[in-house]
């Protein structure tokens, strides 16, 4: 259905090493405009140097990332997996994510009302108002990961990466946090890397499962019973058996499974 | 005190104590951007590579302060370069230019033919002998980088914070680490002339570090940075004087006790009040 859209970035036979260690071989997946595409994989498979790739931090090897739009590539809201500066870092909440609303000019930039009126209303949706003048290295990492989405949604995105977005928060930000995705997606696509796809369970439009390679991409539609019902299937279906520590732990916990349509995906 | 007062009236006690204005407003903002981007071993690699400069300037003839900041330029610029593009670990690469800046810099006076100068004004600073016309360029150099530092102030500070992330809002990241390590080796050899090359360590961190004790906002740090580097130069120089000492020990150990009394009241102040 949605593939015969165009997609909106192309990942094209993408290999990629640290020194001589291979990490990603041959990846090539499609993201389409209002995509909601979870990238899953075990510990180590280069789910987030796929995603360096994507956004353009990091060279592949070989192979090419295309956008097809440049106002999409101009747009990019991310929330890194871990930001490491000094416990001193001599910044408050309000102007981490102030940061957010700055373009790449090498000029000088002033603080607008409207950048004001924005993070006030993005810390306050966030539940960040209380601490919207803490200094940052105060925050605890549940916290600090909301001041990271908060960053990125200043810049009003269009197209949101969000890496192990889950993390390091409870429960009950878990709920909003998903809740608040299902709002975005439908204006902007979203990528999400995560361990714990059944947060996204019903958002979750594609899947791709990378471990080095790609094991699969495709609709998580006609997982989506699965997704639902256990945590273990997804899992079954997408890796197709490839050694998958964590989640595996959860097939165990969770057997019998109630998936019957193994690989019916590929 | 009278005594303290009225050396006042000579130029070389003016001019220090203007060049310790100068140094301190170098100190506040490139050493606070250094200390909180963790660059101040970068910085020793800088310092020891102006002495490359200082070595080639004495051969050729030319002003010493003069080859310090080429070389100080260029080894920041270099060492930036290697760092950014990870062919090897950063503590190496400085290691090496380390090493190798102080090498050069010895040889060339080695080399230099007739008078040996005396170099320990230059390792260990001497304040009192900053130049009228030192101090004209200092105050070039300060201007510039007082307007630089508020012209990019949010772009510096994102760089600083994240630059993964600034490299993805489209930020040219690299231009804004050279400046930023541009500004960083000027205030080096500014510095020099104060306290010396092995000793300019002291004045990149001592100052921040007692700023960020004693703030939390980033403009504010800056400012207490400038207070303390302005309190702790010319008190050095004045302890220099009363008691008989080289400017330049006197400066950083005195820094070094205000930052000691300075963290150990944060603590007992911390302490009391939980």
């Amino acid at each position: 259905m949605t593939d015969l859209q165009t997609p909106l970035i192309s990942v094209r036979d993408v290999f990629f090493s640290y020194a001589y260690e291979p990490v990603l071989k041959k990846i090539s997946l499609d993201i389409y405009d209002k995509d909601f595409l979870a990238i899953i994989g075990p510990n180590g498979g280069g789910k987030t140097t796929l995603l360096k790739i994507i956004l353009g931090l990091l060279k592949p090897d070989s192979g090419k990332v295309i956008w097809t739009e440049n106002s999409t590539r101009n747009q990019i809201g991310y929330v890194p997996q871990f930001v490491t500066f000094e416990k001193e870092f001599p910044l408050s909440v309000r102007d981490v994510v102030l940061m957010g609303r700055l373009s790449g000019s090498l000029w000088w930039q002033k603080v607008s009302v409207e950048d004001q009126d924005v993070t006030t209303d993005v810390l306050h949706s966030l539940g960040l108002g209380p601490f919207s003048d803490k200094p940052v290295g105060y925050l605890s990492g549940g916290q600090l990961q909301r001041v990271m989405i908060a960053r990125a949604l200043v810049s009003d995105p269009k197209i949101l990466f969000l890496d192990e977005p889950n993390a390091s928060i409870d429960r009950d930000s878990r709920f909003k946090l998903t809740n608040m995705l299902t709002e975005l997606n439908k204006s902007i696509p979203i990528v999400v890397i995560t361990h714990d796809i059944t947060s996204f369970a019903s958002n979750v439009e594609h899947i791709a499962c990378v471990n080095q390679t790609l094991y699969y991409h495709g609709d998580a539609e006609l997982a989506s019973g699965c997704l639902d019902e256990a945590y273990g299937c997804p899992v079954e279906l997408v890796a197709h058996g490839v050694p998958h520590r964590v989640l595996q732990d959860h097939a165990e916990q969770s057997s019998p499974s109630p998936c019957s349509h193994h690989g019916s995906g590929k | 005190m009278t005594g303290l007062l009225s050396v006042l009236q000579y130029d070389f006690i003016q001019n220090a104590l203007i060049g310790s204005l100068l140094v301190a407003i170098m100190c506040a903002i490139t050493g606070t951007f250094i200390v909180i981007k963790r660059l101040v071993f970068l910085s020793g690699g800088i310092s020891h590579g102006a002495f490359a400069g200082l070595g080639a300037a004495y051969f050729l003839g030319i002003t010493p302060m003069l080859g310090a900041m080429l070389f100080a330029v260029l080894s920041a610029v270099a060492i930036t370069g290697v760092i950014i593009r990870q062919s090897q670990p950063a503590d190496v690469t400085i290691g090496i230019f380390w090493a190798t800046g102080m090498a050069t810099g010895v040889l060339f006076v080695y080399i230099t033919p007739g008078y040996v100068p005396d170099l320990m004004p230059y390792l260990f600073g001497d304040i009192l002998t900053i130049s009228s016309q030192q101090l004209f360029w200092m105050m070039v150099f300060s201007l510039i980088s007082l307007l630089i530092t508020a012209l990019l102030f949010r772009q510096l500070l994102a760089v600083s914070f994240d630059d993964e992330y600034a490299r993805l809002q489209g930020l040219p990241v690299g231009i804004i680490m050279v400046i930023l390590m541009i500004m960083n080796s000027v205030a080096i050899v500014m510095m020099i002339q104060a306290v010396g090359i092995i000793l300019v360590m002291a004045l990149l961190t001592i100052p921040p570090l007692i700023g960020l004790t004693l703030a939390a906002e980033i403009r504010t740090v800056m400012f207490y940075a400038f207070i303390s580097a302005v309190s702790i130069t010319i008190g050095g120089l004045a302890v220099s004087f009363l008691l008989d000492l080289p400017s330049g020990p006197a400066i950083v150990l005195l820094g070094a006790g205000i930052l000691m009394i300075v963290k150990l009241s944060a603590r007992f102040t911390q302490a009391s009040r939980t």
